[in-house]
């Protein structure tokens, strides 16, 4: 049985650091994992992916994601569908299961179930989860080559908390950094919050 | 600055414990074994569980400790367990809150990371029938088709008939319903409507199921939301059943990413006799608030409508609920007794159309005659509400719609005798009456008509007349107007049953003038309207009581147009079929005929 634990105070700090940051892209402090030219990410299928390979990518997209969150699961459909909208612009997409319990069956099973267009990754020991310093499912962080987090944050503003739901969003924060990024632009709200659940962070590392 | 208050709190709680169990090292004392496990089980599995509502189970350490900053997140904010009442005056059975020292506790625990404790003498899981929750249920239906729940876009309601094929009349002490799709099913109210009307509506929509409600509603009897445990109704109380009615499930869909087929099935428990005491639905105001002046002006973040009733006799109330859409923020039912003190028996601070339950008192709650039932219902419609259906924000009415508004509160009640219950019923029509006269006073009906109108016909300008008018006599004869739109045409415009519509007719329903903005005052009756109100009451004064079961054909306890003679049709329809359905219920003919005799004495 694994024991989880909160997260260290002193990373916690970092990460309120990284929150709070509004001024432009961060710069990347926690980041030598994405900046790693033969970065390499194994899908449950045992693929093995390397971003950076690939010269015209513009950027790596990591959506962080859990099984059993029904936000983060509500989200699939509007992730298939700005997946579609960059294609072809260098976005390459990855989805991020942070459960160190789950098995890659499960993962499997899901990824069917909600019709996943991308490598299914396991993040077990939350190696990606903390180079990014996401905290909750849904999360999507948007990682430039070089390893700079060009965006953290919620999809679009559609939870405005639990419980809480908009028809329909009025701000599409992952589609406007999307934008930008492909256009070669910096991304004008670089940081959002997520509404979701929390990533269970274990104190080993 | 959220990451240091969570981190403070559970820290203060942590000191708080230590106070209160009197020891050194309260935070390790907290074990999942001995204090949390309880707690789950009690307050969190029974939606928590593999085929319920919840989206994950919490039966044991690991599904809770792993989820253990979402569920600190979640007490914090009382997300969780979900119960809208704020504290009042009446406290409700199965009331899911944790108290106070369970929530310190659970708190305190996550803060101290968890700590398992002997495991080995954790209490088992609760064990959950994977049947019914009362046992056998007497009678078991679904909905005939399955409907088909698609993976994202916005939350949807849509009625679907359970039929029932009763031949006799039965008496309701408990519903249990089984989604398929438990978890796409958000909530369901239950409605008793004669099968009839419900089946035909059913067939008019080409899918499974229908939208907006449409058809005469004769009973509610209660509903389920997430976390709802069935319940048999305390005492000898039971809903009534009648013979040749279904049932017509109102169901909030919320899409999760993957399509979800679903099919509806519920099992009903009857009594074994009718109850002594009718269960009285009194509703304030009446009829979800139609009438009542729900007219919210764009912008407006705190629009409020109250509205009360005086109960005649003295009562028991056993249950309590409110409903509105999605743009109401707060309601409340307060109860103002004879003697000057007040009893609030419901308030709901932060209204969520998702969470409507219907509430048990503990206790049943006895209120004399001369109390005054008064609600409250505020709404808002600014911007700020992220709940707003419309960005930017429109003007939005009373209307069946999940984007138009309503708004009421219900009292289920019992009288003492069949006397009192016969007082109230009278008095409440009287009540019931009341409110309805605004829809004609403010114009309220015809606004309605007017936008069915055009979403039937596009505009009824001059020009369409013309067009229409094919022999140039003036009037509209049912063979100038096209067939699928014959029938409501006559049924809205030929007031006088001639069998041709003037231009007169149509100005009549369609007022004059552009709609005036609302005022909040009631919009001055004009000429038209006096003449045909004096005129109803005129007949309804040669008419008695027994005119309505002699004129209902068929039996089925509402009057169709073609049950009524010629002469009245018209206006019958006009004043009697207050909720603009095509049905005269007794309800209706009732309020307007004591109404009459009110408007005489």
């Amino acid at each position: 049985m694994t024991r989880l634990k909160r997260l260290a105070l002193p990373g916690l700090l970092l990460m309120m650091l990284g929150v709070v940051t509004t001024g432009g892209e961060p710069s990347p402090r926690l980041t030598s994992l994405f900046a790693d030219p033969a970065w390499t990410l194994v899908d449950i299928e045992g693929q093995s992916h390397r971003p950076w390979e690939d010269s015209t990518v513009k950027a790596a997209v990591l959506v962080f994601i859990s099984t059993d969150c029904p936000i983060a699961n509500y989200y699939h459909p509007t992730l298939r569908k700005l997946q579609e909208e960059f294609a072809g612009q260098g976005i390459t997409w990855y989805f991020v299961h942070a459960d160190p319990g789950l098995t890659e069956e499960r993962a499997r099973k899901h990824a069917a179930d909600y019709s996943l267009k991308a490598p299914v990754l396991l993040d077990r020991e939350h190696r990606l989860a903390r180079a990014a310093t996401a905290t909750k499912t849904p999360q999507a962080a948007v990682i430039r080559p070089g390893g700079a987090v060009a965006y953290l944050g919620r999809i679009d503003d559609t939870y405005v908390g639990y419980g809480k739901k908009r028809a329909r969003p009025t701000r599409l924060d992952l589609r406007d950094a999307l934008a930008a990024v492909a256009a070669g632009q910096p991304v004008t709200t670089p940081r959002t919050e997520s509404v979701g659940c929390f990533i269970p962070f274990s104190r080993q590392r | 600055m959220r990451h240091t208050v969570s981190l403070l709190v559970p820290m203060a709680v942590s000191a708080g414990m230590a106070l209160l169990t009197g020891r050194a090292q309260a935070a390790s004392v907290v074990t999942y074994a001995e204090h949390i496990a309880p707690i789950v089980h009690t307050k969190c599995s029974g939606c928590h569980h593999p085929g319920q509502a919840g989206p994950f189970s919490l039966l044991n350490y690991e599904d809770v400790s792993k989820r253990a900053l979402t569920i600190e997140a979640v007490l914090q904010q009382d997300y969780m367990p979900p119960w809208p009442p704020a504290d009042g005056d009446a406290r409700f059975a199965h009331d899911r809150r944790l108290s106070a020292e369970q929530k310190f506790q659970f708190l305190a625990w996550i803060a101290a990371e968890c700590p398992e404790g002997d495991l080995s003498k954790a209490p088992d899981p609760p064990e959950f029938p994977d049947g019914w929750m009362l046992g056998t249920p007497d009678l078991v239906a679904s909905m005939q088709d399955a409907y088909q729940v698609p993976a994202d876009g916005p939350d949807i309601y849509r009625n679907f008939v359970i039929p029932l094929d009763l031949a006799e009349d039965k008496w309701i002490k408990a519903i249990e319903l089984r989604p398929r799709a438990r978890s796409v099913v958000h909530h369901a109210l239950y409605f008793v409507v004669n099968s009839d009307a419900a089946r035909e509506r059913d067939a008019a929509d080409p899918e499974v199921g229908f939208r907006g409600m449409g058809v005469p509603i004769r009973e509610r009897i209660g509903g389920y939301v997430p976390g709802t445990i069935p319940q048999r109704l305390p005492e000898d109380l039971a809903y009534p059943l009648p013979a040749h009615t279904d049932l017509v499930l109102q169901t909030h869909f919320h899409p999760l990413g993957k399509r979800e087929e679903e099919q509806l099935t519920i099992g009903l428990y009857f009594a074994d006799r009718p109850p002594e005491q009718e269960l009285l639905s009194i509703q304030v105001p009446p009829n979800f608030g139609r009438g009542a002046g729900i007219d919210i002006p764009a912008g407006e973040s705190r629009y409020v409508v109250t509205d009360e009733y005086t109960l005649p006799v003295d009562v028991t109330g056993y249950l309590i609920s409110g409903h509105a859409h999605y743009i109401c923020s707060e309601m409340r039912m307060v109860a103002r007794l004879p003697d000057g003190t007040e009893k609030r028996l419901l308030g709901i601070d932060d209204w969520d159309l998702g969470w409507q339950g219907e509430y048990l008192f503990d206790e049943p709650v006895r209120l004399p005659a001369g109390t005054s039932l008064h609600t409250t219902l505020i709404y808002d419609n600014s911007e700020d509400n992220p709940e707003n259906p419309f960005s930017p924000p429109r003007r939005v009415r009373w209307g069946e719609q999940s984007t138009d508004e309503m708004g009421s509160m219900t009292l289920l009640a019992v009288t003492d005798d069949a006397a009192s219950n016969a007082t109230i019923k009278r008095s409440y029509r009287v009540k019931s009456l009341e409110t309805a006269r605004n829809v004609v006073e403010r114009g309220e009906g015809r606004e309605r008509i007017r936008e069915e109108i055009q979403k039937r016909f596009g505009t009824l300008d001059g020009a369409l007349f013309s067009r229409l008018d094919s022999n140039g006599d003036g009037a509209l004869e049912r063979s100038e107007v096209p067939e699928k739109s014959r029938s409501k045409a006559f049924q809205w415009f030929d007031h006088d049953d001639d069998g041709r519509i003037s231009r007169d007719e149509i100005e009549a329903i369609l007022g004059r003038r552009p709609p005036a903005e609302p005022t909040g005052d009631p919009v001055a009756e004009t000429g038209d309207d006096a003449r045909l109100r004096s005129e109803v009451i005129r007949q309804l004064r040669e008419s008695d009581g027994a005119l309505f079961k002699q004129l209902d054909k068929n039996r089925d306890g509402h009057l169709i147009r073609s049950e009524i003679p010629e002469r009245f049709r018209g206006k019958i329809f006009d004043r009697f079929d207050v909720d603009g359905d095509g049905h005269v219920s007794p309800q209706e003919w009732e309020a307007v005929q004591s109404a009459a005799k009110q408007e005489r004495d």
